[in-house]
């Protein structure tokens, strides 16, 4: 990355096709030695994983919740439009917690981290 | 905005009128203002960036170019071939959602993401969108997928219930995650800044006190910065996710 740096600066100072050629030629010249390595460290893919195993700390918690709220919710609602009070309520409480382990579930298992 | 004796954290979350006779002709609150501000930002940030079109970029035109390759990649990777067509909307919805978090940080400024009906329009339109693309790439075989392959038939009921409710829960999830996040945010900051207000005011020793949630509220923004990044990172990559299990199959 600091090789590239130096590319901007520089390429702000002076312009034209020559100086390009020129600068072209000293950063491959300096790359050259760590080209190799560099590539490995900073590869997109690692990048990628740090987001997204700290993302996925993010997810777990939320995606418990929502379920339970959404199996709250379409239990009272049913129970609303069909007159039986506290049965379904009950039980889509229990099927939203339900899909909550299965919403983390499926978080856990498809990452990679 | 605290008081000499109490703190006002949610009052920083009010909505109102903005641009004088305008604004309150058009009932226009900070929230669209700001939607609007993010917006400019994020087409000048390409635009500007990108009028160079240099071989060797300077620096506003490589953090567009690590921008949109970054977007890119995930899209592509995440959903597969067919991600270059839902690149525009993932990379529309990463940077509105990162620009509003942000935006919320400068001072006098109002976070448009912290409202719960900014981020379940959001997360309504990417559940819709979602939904669109896999009765066009699946047609019929969409609902086959509330009952998982090679469980016992006499499970349906138990199952279909559940995996029903585990797919309406994900706007849920997407919009309560940035919502609360952002809120839970600028509230700390709000309670630290009330705090160094009230320790000031306490005769000798107040001031020097003071200092404390000073440091604490530098640490927050620190962090308030990983924050926002990370959360609209998180919307955009189960944005991806769910359209790469509406395309698949």
């Amino acid at each position: 990355m600091g090789a590239q740096d130096d590319l901007n600066v520089s390429s702000q100072t002076d312009k034209g096709a020559e100086s390009f050629d020129r600068r072209l030629a000293e950063a491959e010249a300096r790359m050259r030695g760590k080209s190799v390595k560099d590539d490995a460290a900073t590869g997109t893919k690692d990048g990628n994983a740090d987001y997204s195993a700290f993302g996925l700390a993010m997810r777990l918690g939320t995606e418990m919740v929502a379920a339970l709220i959404v199996g709250v919710v379409v239990g009272y609602g049913l129970d609303r439009l069909c007159g039986t009070k506290p049965v379904l309520l009950i039980l889509f409480s229990l099927a939203g917690g339900a899909s909550g382990m299965l919403n983390v579930w499926r978080a856990v298992r498809n990452a990679q981290v | 905005m605290a008081a000499e004796s109490t703190i006002d954290a949610l009052g920083q979350f009010e909505l109102h009128p903005v641009l004088g006779q305008i604004g309150e002709a058009l009932r226009f609150s900070q929230s669209p203002l700001f939607m609007l501000i993010a917006v400019v930002l994020v087409l000048a940030f390409l635009y500007l960036g990108m009028r160079p079109a240099a071989v060797v970029p300077g620096r506003l035109q490589a953090a567009a170019e690590i921008g949109y390759d970054f977007i890119h990649n995930m899209a592509t990777d995440t959903i597969g071939e067919k991600g270059t067509a839902f690149f525009p909307f993932v990379f529309a919805i990463f940077f509105f959602i990162l620009a509003g978090n942000y935006l919320g940080l400068v001072p006098y400024s109002f976070t448009f993401t912290s409202h719960i009906v900014v981020t379940v329009s959001l997360a309504l339109l990417v559940f819709l969108v979602s939904i669109l693309a896999s009765l066009k790439a699946q047609g019929m075989k969409f609902f086959a997928h509330f009952m998982p392959e090679g469980a016992p038939v006499f499970l349906a009921p138990l199952l279909i219930p559940i995996e029903i409710l585990s797919f309406l829960s994900r706007p849920v999830s997407l919009s309560i995650r940035l919502f609360a996040n952002m809120m839970a945010g600028h509230v700390l900051l709000e309670v630290f800044a009330g705090f160094t207000l009230m320790l000031a005011g306490l005769g000798l020793f107040g001031p020097a006190l003071a200092v404390a949630p000073v440091a604490i509220n530098v640490a927050l923004t620190a962090l308030e910065l990983l924050v926002g990044v990370l959360q609209a990172y998180v919307f955009a990559i189960l944005t991806c996710i769910y359209l790469r299990e509406a395309v698949a199959h």
